[in-house]
């Protein structure tokens, strides 16, 4: 890990160029230990780090952008001589891009943890061996990963100044299995003392232990109980196909010309902030701007789409935080995605429930079938019950549902008030706080 | 530093050195959305001690850094072994000595980067040339690759790889409605390991109009019909379904459990090998690594095992696994050379080389001549299968009707969904060789954590009869 003052040392120097108009410099590190294990044996076992450097130069309105994963002085001056070469070309074209100013934030505290960051892959083979040993007590294995690590993120401004922010993440995703039955169960958190992986072993187990006989249901409209994991699953693609700016300006989105207009029901409130306590926080955008609060969606009415500097000139309004990676194509995403909890205890949904499919998690959604209704297929997987008169009646095979996600969430019955915080550090950045959902009537196809 | 490995103790190891450059430029509405140029650079360390398996990497190269990488990948296979109750086996291979370059002609890196913007930028406004047109992107990739590889086994092996490739994507809006329209693949770049010379080849000026005004017909055309009815997959979907219901579940690993915790199983157990019948007699499917220009290919993968050619499929019946040196034992087989990482700092993975589904004798406007109804489904736009590869939903950007042997009108929102293994069995016939394609995709997901790795497949339209179509709430 490299220090905030050690990268401002090196980085910020190169803003004081006058070969440019603007230099703008990104910095994103990660480093994760991982045990990744199947049949409750480690079959990889790894320690993965990287890290980016991105020069932004500005030069009479052309934007260069250059990146290398090197510190290396010679490598930096390279790269940020390769940006502004870039930024020397003579172009015909509109771009409209520029590099932001900003009065640096405060880096926020008490989210890195030395004991996360420094727990070693015999520490975590210690507590696996214990889980795999008490499990094969029930003849259960696990599948799925045990990991923990740091992330940096450093944005430089023209006028030189920095914003830092560092946090730890560790997580366990444990996919229980005995003959035919699999279920699912995962915790992440900044501080490994809370993450307990004895529980979610447990909760891992119990689910598995249900679902040993499975019964098939025919394809139709059944009530489900959908758990946070699930609703994740479904809010990752909302935000993908449609909660930034670029899938509004190219009107592909379920936002595009609603803002204002109800989308959903009046139980669906989702909103980004990067300073949420309860995900993991990236207090600013990867232009170094302040990620404000920015509700999609409040009680079912449609709000603004996340913007970065370059989408909200093109609509005619203010950042709102929310810039991707220099390179990235994909647009202004939402890192730190909440969903409003609501009333009803989690255990009173499913004891009040008269019949209805318990979904914990879904498998391979796609939600690219008519974006401007968020039409979405998926399938059950790893923990799906057939729950009746307030109690699981048996497990059910996994089922594909096809069904507007909108229209889905404007039938609602229920919210959960407990709500559990998703994350995928080995896959993706960014954190989803998401409570369970009763849904009427949801459409399974096969 | 090899040496340093062996004379701690490792039973086995390698380092693998990569050099990465990618460059990235994206044009939408008319604005220069990205240019951009990325240099990645590092080694990773594997490592087999005491009967399990540790990982290092670093992007310093000092000796300090490196001797710490190396204490570290030992200390990781250490831990392993407290916990695995069984020791890897890893069948020893002799040592290969190769160095290995990728055709190609025009060095894309020296291409200026006004030509590409001006390829771009021209495109761009064709596909805008009507005012229903919201959204239009066009992208170039391309990519330079250096590895060198050494192992415990005397294995010294460089490779050097060129890919050039892009997409464009045009998408139409009426009122709340709106159909998107892809060249010549969607959601990312059609890659080759070739030069500049291939994005002259993929000509996008000519196919913009074309494509821009599909997405417009689309506007007007009738959601495509439900029911059970006869498919012709155009080469694109064809090689999404070939990915996604053989080439992934054939990867040994996989069958093996070892990508549970992620994307799945595989319905391709053990006891299915070299008997289960997989799809009909039409249905011959290879893995050839050592295809021209295919992004899969490779002199050598990650583990130092030649490139091969291996059928997974032969006239229906499933016949091999993708395998590495470790998991071929389970099948008591030698590895078929399938071990890639996407980067230095990755552990390599059973990944797909370049999955073909061998030609047929029908041209494609045979194949259509002979259909009597159906449809004609084109560009994939949504792909879902589930853990063990069996079921599945695809849609596509386009349907075209198919009516007594001839093409007719365009239907929107075309959805198709089946299982596995009543697919391919359903398949009647395969377009000949003039018909099939070497797509490229470069963002083919695996482990965790997760890596993409570029993909490749030779494949044409192929016909499937009896498959329901068209599931929507």
């Amino acid at each position: 890990m490299i220090t905030s003052g050690h990268l401002k040392e090196r980085l910020a120097p190169f803003t004081k160029t006058k070969e440019a108009d603007k230099v703008g410099v990104v910095y994103f590190r990660t480093g994760l230990q991982v045990s990744r294990f199947a049949n409750s044996a480690i079959h990889q076992h790894l320690s993965d780090e990287n890290q980016i450097v991105y020069f932004r130069v500005l030069l009479d309105n052309r934007m260069g952008l250059a990146s290398t994963n090197s510190l290396d002085e010679q490598n930096l001056t390279e790269t940020f001589k390769k940006a502004l070469r870039m930024a020397r070309l003579k172009l015909d074209i509109r771009e409209n891009k520029t590099i932001v100013s900003f009065k640096p934030l405060k880096t926020s505290t008490g989210v890195n943890f030395k004991k996360t960051t420094h727990t070693s892959a015999l520490s975590r083979a210690e507590i696996l061996r214990k889980l795999f040993t008490d499990a094969e007590d029930m003849k259960v294995t696990f599948s799925g990963n045990f990991y923990n690590g740091l992330t940096q993120l450093a944005v430089i401004s023209p006028e030189g100044k920095m914003n830092y922010q560092d946090y730890s993440f560790t997580g366990i995703k444990l996919i229980a299995a005995r003959g035919e039955s699999s279920a699912y169960a995962s915790r992440v958190d900044y501080d490994i003392e809370k993450l307990k992986p004895q529980e979610i072993a447990g909760a891992a187990i119990e689910k598995c232990l249900l679902g040993l006989k499975k019964t098939s249901l025919e394809p139709g409209c059944y009530d489900v109980i959908l758990e946070p994991a699930a609703v994740a699953e479904l809010i990752t693609w909302l935000n993908y196909i449609g909660f930034g700016a670029k899938s509004v300006a190219g009107e592909t989105s379920f936002l595009y010309n609603k803002a204002g207009k109800r989308v959903s029901g009046k139980r669906v409130s989702i909103y980004d902030y990067g300073r949420d306590k309860f995900t993991f926080i990236l207090p600013f955008d990867f232009e170094g701007v302040s990620r404000e609060k920015t509700y999609l969606i409040k009680k079912g009415i449609a709000g603004q789409p996340l913007r970065d500097s370059y989408y909200a000139k093109l609509l005619k309004t203010k950042s709102s935080g929310h810039a991707n990676f220099p390179d990235d194509v994909d647009g202004p995403l939402g890192h730190n995605l909440v969903m409003e909890g609501g009333t009803a205890p989690e255990s009173q949904i499913i004891q009040s429930t008269k019949k209805a499919i318990l979904i914990t998690r879904f498998h391979y959604i796609n939600g690219f079938l008519d974006t401007p209704r968020a039409l979405m297929t998926g399938m059950t997987r790893d923990g799906t019950f057939l729950i009746e008169e307030g109690r699981i009646k048996c497990a059910l095979k996994d089922m594909r549902f096809t069904e507007s996600i909108l229209e889905a969430f404007s039938r609602i019955t229920r919210v959960s008030k407990e709500r559990k915080l998703i994350a995928d550090h080995l896959e993706t950045l960014g954190s989803i706080y998401a409570p369970s959902l009763y849904i009427k009537d949801f459409t399974f196809t096969s | 530093m090899i040496h340093k490995l062996k004379s701690k103790g490792a039973l086995y190891a390698d380092i693998r050195w990569v050099r990465k450059q990618h460059e990235n430029i994206s044009v939408f509405n008319r604005g220069l959305e990205n240019l951009s140029h990325h240099i990645d650079e590092g080694y990773g360390i594997r490592a087999l001690y005491n009967g399990a398996w540790g990982f290092a990497c670093g992007s310093i190269f000092s000796e300090k850094e490196i001797e710490k990488n190396i204490r570290l990948a030992l200390e990781i296979a250490r831990a392993s072994s407290v916990v695995n109750k069984e020791k890897a086996i890893f069948p020893s291979h002799p040592a290969a000595h190769a160095s290995y370059t990728c055709g190609y002609e025009i060095n894309p890196f020296e291409v200026s980067v006004e030509t590409k913007l001006h390829y771009l930028f021209y495109t761009n406004e064709i596909l805008l040339q009507s005012p229903k047109i919201k959204f239009a992107q066009s992208t170039l990739d391309f990519y330079k690759t250096d590895k060198f590889f050494v192992n415990t086994e005397g294995s010294e092996i460089e490779q050097s790889f060129i890919e050039s490739g892009g997409f464009f994507e045009v998408a139409a809006s009426e009122g709340a409605h709106i159909q998107k329209r892809s060249f010549p693949i969607s959601h990312h770049s059609q890659i080759r390991q070739a030069g500049y010379e291939y994005i002259k080849e993929l000509n996008f000026p000519e196919n913009a109009p074309r494509i821009r005004d599909e997405a417009i017909i689309l506007l007007g055309a009738p959601d495509a019909p439900t029911g059970e009815t006869t498919i012709i997959l155009d080469g694109y979907q064809t090689a999404l379904q070939v990915h996604e219901s053989c080439g992934h579940p054939v990867e040994l690993d996989r069958v093996l459990g070892a990508e549970l915790s992620y994307a799945g199983g595989s319905f391709l157990t053990l006891e299915k090998y070299g008997k289960f019948r997989y799809g009909s007699k039409h249905v011959t499917i290879s893995a050839d690594a050592t295809l021209s220009g295919g992004v899969g290919s490779f002199a050598y993968d990650d583990e130092g095992i030649k490139a091969q050619r291996i059928e997974l499929v032969k006239h229906g019946i499933f016949s091999d696994y993708l395998t590495s040196r470790e998991t071929a034992l389970a099948v008591k087989k030698e590895s078929n050379g399938c071990m890639r990482a996407d980067s230095w700092n990755h552990i390599p993975l059973i990944r797909m080389t370049n999955i073909n589904l061998e030609p047929g004798k029908p041209s494609l406007p045979e194949l259509i001549a002979d259909t009597k109804e159906g449809l004609y489904l084109c560009t994939n736009k949504s792909w879902s299968i589930d853990d063990l590869r069996l079921n599945f939903q695809f849609g596509t950007e386009i349907a075209w009707q198919i009516k007594n042997g001839k093409l007719g009108r365009a239907y929107k929102n075309p959805v198709y969904a089946s299982t596995t293994p009543y697919f391919w069995n359903n398949c009647s016939a395969v377009a000949n060789k003039d018909s099939a394609y070497l797509w490229g995709i470069p963002t083919c997901g695996k482990g965790e954590p997760g890596q993409a790795m570029h993909v490749g497949h030779l494949t044409g339209p192929a016909r499937f009869e009896k498959i329901t179509v068209g599931i929507k709430r």
